[in-house]
């Protein structure tokens, strides 16, 4: 099995087998109650705060653990206090747990602005600096794109962001960043910051929200008042205590890591023939992930082909089946050939050399064998 | 005091001689719908009666019932031994205090003296007797009516209410039937349609891997358990049809593709209804509603079978055909957004008024297409749907 579409899901490491077995067999109990043994479990959630905080160089703040990225970005952009009617700027190529929230925002009285991007989905920073004015309360831009791997300059945006409005708030979804790419949280100046475990190596299920000291969140979901009352529900201590050792463990790889997947990807794009697949990705786009357009070939279709070689790649949103989904794959512009085509290979650190060249080879020979029934 | 429920069979009273044949499949087919509920299964005196069940599992019994082709409607009832006072005194304790009611008997005890009439005024006076003055008679516009049937078994039954169910004959009464399903709206509606006329569902499914997914499969699979809810058991037979549509794409003119598939998916449709003993074929068509299904179109893939093509959806409206399937629950599986067969290759403009000729010269350029079909059958997949 060669499984390509590590920016959906990634395999669990084996650490958290062990991690997992600590705390659902012996350290199973609820860390809201009063006896010694939950205060144990209670002190290791808080250490596992701090490790993540320290992974992120995050100075001071607070870190609200969340069931998914998900949630966080719900939190996030529905938690925040702003004042009624104001202007949000998100970007044009955020995932859909950003776009469908700010419309949900929209629908109570908001005005959504979105940032134009260019054609791999990065926004624009002249045009932010633009759009950015005194009435914007909030600005949410991703940090890696789910669909190319651009990455935003986040600094440089939060930067024009608190320039022109110094109480604006800025989040950034950094789902498909966190792990792989070294996030400075002091050094980029935001306010709060959105991560999902299972998108490195921990189980699904566990995701947590990245909030600076002087923010005040307001919960959206309403209980026994834990994570200080902001995200109410007994704690996934498993899911955080795997999702903490994790970041930690890969924190200490991100650059070596980074180098090998950036090779992986560039002997990739390489072998692609020029003639029948379009690379969107840009060089300056996350190694993890890259996407790419066929000419004539559906994505969807080569995503089954491929499977009985097992091997598995992702279509993105792209896919043609999610017949609402055509947001994102229009801001590439490609052209009408190629619009159906698009397929996203994503990586992690495990992927090897001898996976990529088998892929290639796979995808060339069915490439060729689909040309041929191009629809009419 | 025991709870029961009271069967009531639609058509199936209209039959003579073999009436015996359909009221035991009925009984068949109830108790697989029952299977897995402790029931006991009473059919006495023309009437069936479902006895002996949890009381907690009555709400679980009663949806299953309302789904079971043949039931006109059904009701429940308590179960007491035959004695005016106590019945008398059961009803007055268990309906309304308030509003208008009337009460109503059915003797077939005919041991017993008085008349229905009398038995009716009597329990109705000691109801209202102990109601406090807020309770009325009204023969004619009552908001409640206490039904009760004395039975020539010393017992007799109260009901309360009165479920219309699904009507039509029990399912295998007419035979097999062969449902060509395709993923959308309207396949499952009709093979509904034919389950409800007696038919036992059998069905094909043309499938295109890798140009159509496992999601689509698995959504047909969806399709057949939500009718098998009503038809019973369906055996699902998926074809394999990706080198077909191959051929098809290299060797004839694309505006035929689709007319010239259909032509493929009728014969091996009609090849495996004969192996599976269905003696006839089902389609969702409805006339005009897409090019493949304009009268010439039908014409022209009806010609290569000999079996009868049952089409229970020819002369609805799309939004009649919706309307039922949101009813029998398939409409939101049906509408999920996988590509089927039909999809794929799908030309910018197909034939709208295809000639049978022209379909025949087509199809002959397909050297191998007897092979073709021979391949798709041998490698059949069998998938038994049942909820």
């Amino acid at each position: 099995m060669i499984f390509l579409d590590n920016a959906s899901t990634t395999i669990v490491d084996k650490d958290c087998q062990e991690i997992c077995n600590k705390y659902y067999f012996e350290e199973f109990y609820n860390p809201s109650a009063m006896y010694h043994s939950s205060i144990v479990v209670k002190n290791s959630i808080n250490d596992a705060r701090k490790t993540i905080l320290k992974a992120l160089h995050a100075n001071d703040g607070d870190i609200i653990f969340t069931a998914s990225g998900s949630e966080a970005n719900n939190l996030a952009l529905l938690g925040t206090k702003k004042q009624k009617g104001s202007k949000i700027i998100i970007s044009a190529s955020e995932h859909p747990a950003i776009y469908n929230t700010a419309l949900e925002l929209k629908q109570r009285g908001y005005e959504i602005v979105e940032a134009e991007v260019d054609l791999v989905g990065r926004v624009k920073i002249d045009e932010f600096a633009k759009i950015m004015d005194k009435d914007v309360s909030m600005v949410s831009i991703m940090y890696v794109n789910n669909e190319t791997g651009c990455i935003n300059d986040i600094k440089k945006l939060c930067e024009i962001a608190k320039s022109i409005n110094p109480n604006v708030i800025f989040h950034t979804d950094a789902i498909q960043a966190t792990a792989k790419i070294d996030i400075n949280i002091r050094n980029l100046g935001i306010d709060l910051l959105s991560m999902s475990g299972h998108k490195f190596h921990s189980p699904k299920g566990i995701g947590a929200l990245y909030v600076t000291r002087n923010i005040n969140l307001r919960p959206i979901i309403f209980g026994g008042g834990q994570e200080n009352g902001i995200r109410s529900a007994t704690e996934n201590v498993a899911g955080i205590m795997c999702m903490a050792h994790q970041l930690d463990k890969l924190s200490r790889k991100i650059e070596s890591n980074y180098n090998q997947v950036k090779s992986l990807k560039n002997s990739l794009v390489q072998n692609l023939d020029k003639n029948n697949y379009f690379v969107v990705s840009d060089d300056d786009c996350s190694p993890y992930i890259l996407c790419v357009a066929m000419k004539f070939v559906r994505g969807e279709v080569m995503l089954h082909s491929l499977e009985k070689y097992g091997i598995m790649i992702g279509t993105g949103s792209a896919c043609s089946s999610q017949k609402s989904s055509k947001r994102i794959p229009r801001l590439f512009q490609l052209l009408p050939e190629y619009e159906k085509g698009i397929i996203r290979v994503s990586f992690d650190d495990k992927t090897t050399k001898e996976d990529i060249e088998y892929f290639i080879k796979q995808l060339n020979l069915e490439y060729s064998l689909l040309v041929k029934y191009m629809r009419g | 005091m025991e709870r029961t429920i009271l069967i009531r069979i639609g058509e199936i009273f209209l039959k003579g001689n073999n009436k015996r044949f359909f009221t035991s499949l009925l009984k068949k087919n109830i108790n697989v719908a029952l299977e897995n509920y402790q029931h006991t299964f009473v059919n006495s005196q023309n009437r069936m009666y479902i006895e002996n069940y949890k009381e907690s599992e009555e709400c679980e019994i009663l949806d299953k019932l309302q789904k079971v082709f043949g039931i006109y409607s059904i009701s429940t009832a308590v179960k007491i031994p035959t004695d005016l006072d106590e019945i008398a005194k059961l009803c007055a304790e268990i309906f309304p205090k308030k509003g208008t009611f009337r009460v109503t008997i059915n003797r077939a005890d005919k041991t017993i003296p008085k008349k229905s009439t009398e038995i009716a005024s009597d329990i109705g006076g000691y109801m209202l007797e102990k109601a406090n003055g807020e309770l009325k008679v009204d023969l004619f516009n009552y908001e409640f009516e206490v039904s009760i049937d004395i039975r020539e078994s010393s017992y007799s039954y109260i009901f309360f209410n009165r479920l219309l169910c699904s009507g039509g004959l029990p399912v295998g009464c007419s035979g097999n039937g062969m449902l060509l399903l395709s993923g959308g709206i309207d396949s499952p509606v009709a093979g509904y349609m034919m389950a409800k006329r007696g038919l036992k569902l059998y069905a094909v499914h043309y499938h295109s891997f890798p140009y159509t997914s496992e999601q689509a499969k698995e959504k047909v699979i969806e399709l057949a358990n939500r009718m098998s809810e009503y038809s019973g058991e369906v055996t699902l037979l998926v074809v394999p049809f990706t080198n077909i549509q191959y051929a098809i794409k290299q060797n004839c003119p694309i505006e035929y593709m689709i007319t010239i598939m259909r032509r493929f998916m009728m014969k091996i449709a009609e090849r495996l209804a004969k192996e599976n003993s269905c003696g006839a074929l089902i389609t969702g068509e409805n006339l005009g509603q897409v090019a493949s299904q304009t009268m010439e179109s039908i014409n022209v893939t009806n010609s290569v079978v000999k079996m009868p093509v049952f089409r229970p959806l020819i002369g609805f409206d799309k939004a009649e055909i919706i309307e039922k399937a949101i009813k029998m629950d398939t409409f939101k599986t049906s509408i999920l957004p996988f590509e089927d067969c039909c999809t794929v290759f799908l030309p910018k403009n197909p034939v709208i008024k295809p000639k049978i000729n022209t379909a025949i010269e087509y199809e002959n350029q397909i050297e191998d297409r007897d092979n073709l079909i021979e391949e798709a059958i041998k490698n059949v997949e069998t998938i038994i749907c049942k909820r």
